[in-house]
């Protein structure tokens, strides 16, 4: 009987510990619909893949996309954004966006003014101004652990004499600017907010106390984030308040969670058995396309064999990328088709040559025939050879990659078709492959993707000085160790060309060079996808999905059905 | 018995200490905060530079140690290094909310447990005992995970459509429902019964296990028999005389397992969206964050040595045969 005793007291305390759990709901606060809701749509529930651990947009927490897709992005305002189409567009933070035909950009020296929209105030009423681009830029320079100070480090200064005009002044022609105060990663800070100074280290990592965007974070914890309406902001104003984003992380939870109504809308990563599973309801509609990011073969042209052009261009040959498409991504995406861009994406921008290396198919014959010519012999054991060295070859990608690991597979029998033996050696990601193994050139081929960005520069992937090595302490992302003097060049002169429309022909050069010498062997975009319930959710979701911004990007303008 | 305590703690030094430098070097030698980051392609390389010394990743690994434990012992835990966010009271939520979930599901499978267990052991070879023996094979050798889901899509989706219901018939996820305000106990509830279930089969299996092999052990004995012929009811002979020996070894696991809750469920808390323990810990583990992994290792074995010091002491306490002096 006493432990039966025991046990009622016990299970008595646990009743009020779970009706206490930490982190638990929002106080009552979180409830209350501050205005906005153009449409009223009521609350809204979503779910998020990789839940955001803090929100700091300056220091490595602005590192995980998560954070920008499911907070900062609805909270704060950015100067310039990017369009569905993958280009750069003014914000409604400004008047109107800086273009050399206006006169905002001036080449020499480089400035760019940001005519600030009067009607822009934070969500206490105070206007955006100068001073808060001038914070901004200062924040990302002196916060502890900033990571994004790309192009802010090439600012003099800010002129603040006009609070509603902005004129930033760079030492050198920075043809990225739009990525400052905007972009992909970053916004304009509140000034007033920061009273110890710019640097912002810990002060903003559990709560976002301001807002210039549709929406301010009103609650933000381990279990859920509430964003609700903020009806001083002069765009057009969201329907959906309170919007709760929740935890899904396990990606089976996920689609569960969508499926049962329990979440309104996810932005999950792509698998094979996952359009199938959201097929399997009728109120649930997903839009898939290729993003940003795209997957390649990657070759070490520093050491043999693949020093060698001729061996490169049999392994193009021999590489059936139709069925790696075919096997990797048409389950989930039916309309993908082989990428053939020499390091851009056909939708963001116009930089893509989809043709460049359209003339690579699987032809074991013709990759023979290539190695026979280059002096290899067949073996015996159907693999060629050169002077006694067996063409085995090295190949390395990011272990638990399912896909990777299937398409590592596939290739295998292709290659061996074509005489070409491969031994795969996977590796953790990002550590060891990206932080020692790439760095270091300790490699043969690999498999990852990298990511196509509006401004169209390569030249930390493609330039000879951006090539690992111990004298730089193995800095710069170059893994290819291709080194092509009239290449950099061109990349270099590109860097500096502020005019869109003339420096399109640059980067087709900058493409065409990466073709010739054979760096890399396009495979795929990877697919997107965002999926909702139509008994929720009507339009427009779903416009963002192949951009960088994701699926959630235009959460304000989301309608009830 | 105090001096057995002490001694115990004592020995418990030079262990944290073991396990907290091991950990520290598998942690530094698998992943790093700076990863993540190098592979950003908008993160230049003196940015990168800048981060490493601003947080001491560029220090000499045991001086990142030693500063680290030298704060812990004086208290100061510090905050992640990758999240900025203050590392105790992510440890004392994580631990709160892993309790929650450890301690019912321990408090269910007990209670099922001992149970069955009694019952299959009072009738042996009856159609109840084949049943929960089945039965708790099963449950032992069902996947976490793979039950998990199964659960999920029976109570989230299935049965949803069966009943033609707007929600689903359990949550599939989380600790509340979203955007719940106030304190809602039903709600709180209905959101443990899922991973609850998941967790309590194993134990359920086990704990029946335990308590059947134990009961049987004395239910022939010879001071049973006496206390039969002495005139006591059924009832007081097997609450008072039989269960008090039989239960012995399932307590010593049982306080084990107590312990062994703090370092969280990893697989449970992932598929329901849990933020315990566990989830922190893969979470701080992939990003390098030594900072989290080393001080909730040392909560996590700081709880096993203490409740592995319970179960010596109660096992002394039912068994009056124990000494510890």
């Amino acid at each position: 009987m006493r432990t039966l005793r025991f046990v009622a007291v016990v299970a008595s305390l646990l009743l009020v510990a779970v009706a206490c759990g930490k982190e638990g709901g929002p106080s009552a606060s979180n409830n209350a619909v501050t205005g906005g809701g153009g449409q009223n749509a009521g609350p809204l529930v979503l779910g998020a893949e990789q839940f955001p651990e803090c929100l700091n947009p300056i220091d490595s927490c602005a590192n995980a996309s998560w954070e920008d897709w499911a907070v900062v992005d609805h909270v704060l305002e950015k100067a310039m954004t990017i369009t569905p189409q993958g280009t750069f567009e003014a914000t409604p933070l400004l008047t109107e966006a800086p273009t050399l035909a206006n006169g905002d950009l001036t080449q020499n020296p480089f400035s760019v003014k940001y005519k600030i929209n009067p009607k822009a105030v934070w969500d206490d009423g105070t206007p955006v101004t100068s001073k808060d681009f001038e914070f901004t830029w200062q924040a990302h320079m002196k916060t502890k652990g900033s990571i994004f100070t790309t192009g802010y480090d090439k600012i003099t200064s800010v002129d603040t004499t006009d609070p509603h005009t902005a004129i930033v002044h760079y030492s050198q022609i920075y043809a990225d600017w739009p990525d400052n105060f905007g972009g992909n990663t970053d916004y304009v800070l509140k000034a007033a907010a920061f009273p110890k100074g710019p640097d912002i280290s810990g002060q903003v990592q559990t709560n976002i106390p301001f807002s210039d965007g549709p929406y301010k974070l009103t609650s933000f914890n381990k279990n859920e984030l509430v964003l609700t309406a903020n009806d001083k902001w002069w765009g057009p104003k969201p329907n959906f308040s309170p919007v709760t984003v929740v935890p899904r992380t396990d990606s089976n939870t996920e689609v569960t969670s969508l499926l049962s109504g329990e979440v309104s809308a996810i932005y999950p990563q792509p698998s094979v058995t996952l359009a199938q599973r959201l097929k399997s309801n009728p109120k649930v509609k997903y839009r898939v396309g290729g993003g940003s990011s795209y997957e390649g073969v990657w070759l070490n042209l520093a050491k043999a064999p693949l020093n060698d052009i001729k061996v490169r261009e049999a392994l193009f040959w021999a590489t059936d990328r139709e069925a790696v498409v075919n096997t990797i991504i048409k389950p989930s995406d039916p309309d993908a088709a082989v990428l053939n861009c020499a390091g851009w994406v056909p939708n963001v921008g116009p930089w893509c040559d989809n043709t460049q290396f359209a003339n690579f198919h699987y032809d074991p014959n013709q990759a023979k025939s290539i190695l026979t010519a280059d002096g290899y012999k067949l073996g015996s054991d159907g693999i060629f050879a050169k002077n006694g060295q067996r063409l085995s070859l090295t190949f390395s990608t990011t272990t638990g990659n399912k896909g990777r690991e299937d398409t590592e597979a596939l290739l295998k029998e292709k290659w061996k078709a074509a005489g070409i033996e491969m031994v795969v050696k996977n590796y953790n990601s990002p550590s060891p492959i990206f932080t020692d193994i790439l760095p270091k050139g300790n490699f043969q081929v690999a498999e990852y993707a990298q990511v196509a960005s509006p401004d169209p520069g390569v030249t930390s992937i493609y330039a000879c000085d951006q090539i690992p090595s111990a004298a730089n302490q193995y800095a710069g992302q170059n893994f290819s160790f291709w080194c092509n003097q009239q290449a950099t060049n061109v990349m270099k002169q590109s860097d500096l060309q502020l005019d869109p429309a003339k420096r399109l022909p640059l980067i087709k050069q900058v493409g065409a060079f990466v073709r010739q010498d054979l760096v890399w062997l396009p495979l795929y975009q990877k697919p997107l996808i965002t999926a909702w319930r139509t008994d929720k959710i009507g339009g427009p979701i779903g416009a963002y999905n192949e951009t960088g911004l994701g699926g959630f990007y235009n959460l304000y303008a989301w309608t009830k059905p | 018995m105090g001096q057995y305590i002490a001694r115990r703690a004592l020995v418990s030094i030079p262990v944290l200490l073991i396990a907290s430098i091991s950990v520290f070097a598998i942690v530094k030698a698998t992943a790093s905060p700076v990863a993540a980051i190098r592979s950003n392609p908008r993160v230049s390389q003196a940015a990168i530079e800048k981060y490493t010394h601003d947080l001491g990743l560029d220090k000499p690994p045991p001086e990142q140690y030693l500063t680290w434990l030298g704060n812990f012992i004086r208290g100061k835990w510090g905050t992640s290094i990758v999240t900025g966010r203050p590392v105790g009271p992510d440890i004392r939520d994580g631990l709160f909310n892993t309790m929650i979930l450890g301690i019912t599901s321990f408090l269910v499978s007990i209670v099922l447990g001992v149970g069955v267990g009694i019952f299959s052991a009072v009738r042996q070879y009856s159609f109840f005992d084949y049943l929960s023996t089945g039965s708790a094979f099963l449950g032992l050798s069902i996947p976490v995970f793979w039950f998990a889901l199964i659960l999920q899509i029976v109570f989230g989706l299935y049965l949803t459509n069966w009943f033609h219901l707007a929600t689903p018939v359990l949550p599939t996820a989380g600790m509340f429902s979203p955007g719940a305000t106030g304190i809602d106990l039903i709600d709180r509830i209905r959101h443990l019964i899922l991973p609850v279930t998941v967790l309590s089969v194993q134990i359920v299996a086990l704990y029946s296990r335990y308590t059947r092999a134990g009961m049987l052990d004395v239910l022939h004995s010879d001071y049973l028999r006496t206390a039969r012929a002495k005139g006591l009811n059924e009832r007081t002979v097997m609450m008072r005389h039989a269960m008090r020996n039989a239960l012995t070894p399932l307590v010593s696991v049982a306080a084990i397992d107590v312990g062994a809750l703090a370092g969280g469920l990893i697989v449970t808390e992932t598929i329901f969206s849990w933020p315990g323990m566990g989830v922190l810990f893969i979470s701080a583990m992939e990003n390098g964050d030594y900072s989290v992994v080393l001080t909730w290792m040392m909560i996590v074995v700081a709880f096993v040595i203490v409740f592995n010091l319970i179960a010596d002491i109660l096992y002394a306490v039912l068994d009056p045969r124990i000494r510890y002096d």
